[in-house]
């Protein structure tokens, strides 16, 4: 699709900004039937609805900012989060992502459900870029911090929601990214083991200059770890300021 | 249009060792799940070969003796080798991005370079089952001449344009399942009318050898029997090039178009 929205990507995580939106839109075209959507590749003028999931969202993060996304169920939150991984493609606008993303977006984590969950993690370990001895140094640590057990060597398809999940935060947070992205993770996990992910993201806060965007519908998950909220309505940015206020001001608006 | 082709290549070029490991990764889920899962590599192919020289030689009158002195069991699996690839690159090559949906929406990945890492894992496939041919060619003492040095370009030619073939489909597949379903039906229909069981150039009518010879898949079992069997260059024979270049070069615009115009839509709709 030609769009006009201009992205800019590098791997510099010196840069002290780490995402920067200006005047972002990401629109979904709906057709009428998956028939029109298919004319429409040959047939440009085909009809179809459009809905604006992000409207001249404009922010900027800085680099080691830890930032809570904040917003009703269809609000825009993920859309946004899904551009800045580089799976989502704007309409209009700029975005530049300045350092390497880790993003778990939804509970199944992105792994194959053909694999076992070894196969999953070198797989993984090697589109992220490491050499065979870096995964196989992590491997033992990833699963053990996923407690998954013996099911390591069996088909995902065989794993339980919960169990991807743990495996999908594990390695999404051993890789050492420099952006870190988490959509509604904590949500699944029993509660031991929501403690020990928030002791893990505490550790990779406390340490180096890794930037989080971090949805949750969790607002006492989102004071712990975040300074800053950005609470987004309808696609479009309601607030921007220090986290307490986000809540609040989040608070009375969904009321 | 110019763009997409040269982010195609830089993104073919970046992700190159992933590309190898998607491959390995691919193979790995065609062989799983089975104990004997490389067996299956070399036995299916077999025994369709088999099959068919039984049914062509004992059921259809009259058509299993020497092909232009060729014996008929090199002459049928030369032709029928390169199929196994074909169809796999027809049916699974044309749904790639349903195949990895995770490559398109959940982890950063240049969709266009998921059709390159599939069609290699499938022509490793197709280079291993490659030796049903010439233990064929051994046992029934039928010798490789100069014209078998076409063999390895041929075989780039099959590849690089069934991967083209994957990235022009695969769009189109993801946003329609009519699109995949239409695939599928063609995919036999595409076979019997390939030339791979019976000798294209035995069709009298002039016009109807014609339209047969748009059927890529006529081009590679004609070309492959050019280099192991008939022996002859392929470039000497215009009428069955020209009709292929025309069809890949079709392909190719509409790839690079279908890609420049939906590659950024897919991950909205799977």
């Amino acid at each position: 699709m030609s769009s006009k929205a201009r992205i800019i990507e590098t791997d510099d995580a010196t840069n002290p900004i780490a995402v920067k939106f200006e005047h972002v839109t990401k629109t979904y075209r709906l057709y009428k039937n998956d028939r029109a959507r298919f004319l429409a590749a040959f047939w440009p003028r085909m009809h179809y609805d459009k809905v604006d999931a992000n409207k001249d969202l404009s922010f900027t993060i800085e680099r080691g900012e830890s930032v809570a996304f904040l917003g009703a169920n269809g609000a825009g939150k993920s859309t946004a989060l899904k551009i800045v991984t580089g799976v989502a493609t704007p309409a209009s606008g700029t975005v530049e992502v300045h350092g390497r993303v880790s993003a778990l977006l939804d509970l199944s984590a992105g792994f194959d459900a053909e694999l076992t969950g070894r196969e999953n993690l070198i797989l993984r370990g090697r589109l992220w870029g490491m050499s065979s001895s870096q995964i196989h140094e992590l491997l033992p640590e990833i699963a053990d911090f996923a407690e998954i057990g013996k099911f390591i060597d069996q088909p995902m398809r065989t794993y339980s929601s919960g169990m991807k999940t743990r495996l999908g935060f594990a390695f999404a947070s051993s890789i050492k990214p420099d952006i870190l992205i988490l959509d509604e993770v904590l949500a699944v996990g029993d509660r031991r083991f929501s403690a020990k992910s928030l002791e893990r993201m505490q550790e990779i806060m406390a340490g180096d200059n890794v930037t989080l965007l971090f949805v949750t519908h969790s607002l006492s998950h989102a004071e712990n770890f975040c300074k800053r909220a950005l609470v987004i309505d309808h696609g479009q940015l309601k607030f921007d300021g220090p986290i307490q206020e986000g809540i609040e001001f989040y608070k009375t608006s969904s009321s | 249009m110019i763009a997409t082709l040269r982010s195609f290549f830089r993104e073919n070029w970046l992700w190159r060792s992933q590309i190898w490991s998607l491959a390995v990764t691919e193979i790995q889920k065609q062989v799983r799940g089975a104990a004997f899962g490389w067996l299956w590599i070399f036995a299916t192919p077999t025994i369709y070969v088999l099959v068919f020289a039984f049914a062509l030689s004992t059921g259809i009158r009259g058509s299993s003796g020497p092909v232009n002195g060729v014996p008929f069991l090199v002459w049928l699996t030369v032709g029928l080798i390169p199929w196994f690839f074909m169809s796999d690159m027809l049916v699974g090559g044309s749904n790639v991005y349903r195949r990895y949906p995770y490559l398109v929406n959940r982890l950063r990945f240049p969709i266009p370079v998921i059709s390159s890492f599939f069609a290699m894992a499938h022509f490793i496939i197709f280079l291993m089952i490659l030796l049903i041919v010439f233990v064929v060619m051994a046992v029934m003492r039928w010798p490789l001449t100069i014209y078998a040095i076409q063999l390895p370009f041929l075989a780039l030619v099959m590849y690089f344009f069934w991967t083209i073939w994957s990235m022009m489909a695969s769009p189109l597949a993801a946003i329609s399942k009519d699109f995949h379903n239409l695939i599928r039906a063609l995919t036999t229909p595409l076979f019997w009318l390939s030339g791979i069981i019976f000798n294209i150039s035995n069709v009298k009518q002039e016009w109807l050898r014609w339209i047969l010879s748009f059927n890529p898949v006529t081009f590679f079992a004609t070309s492959f029997r050019a280099t192991l069997c008939d022996g002859y260059w392929i470039w000497s024979e215009p009428r069955l090039i020209y009709p292929f270049l025309g069809v890949f070069l079709v392909m190719f615009i509409l790839a690079i178009r279908i890609q420049h115009r939906l590659g950024t839509e897919v991950a909205d709709v799977l």
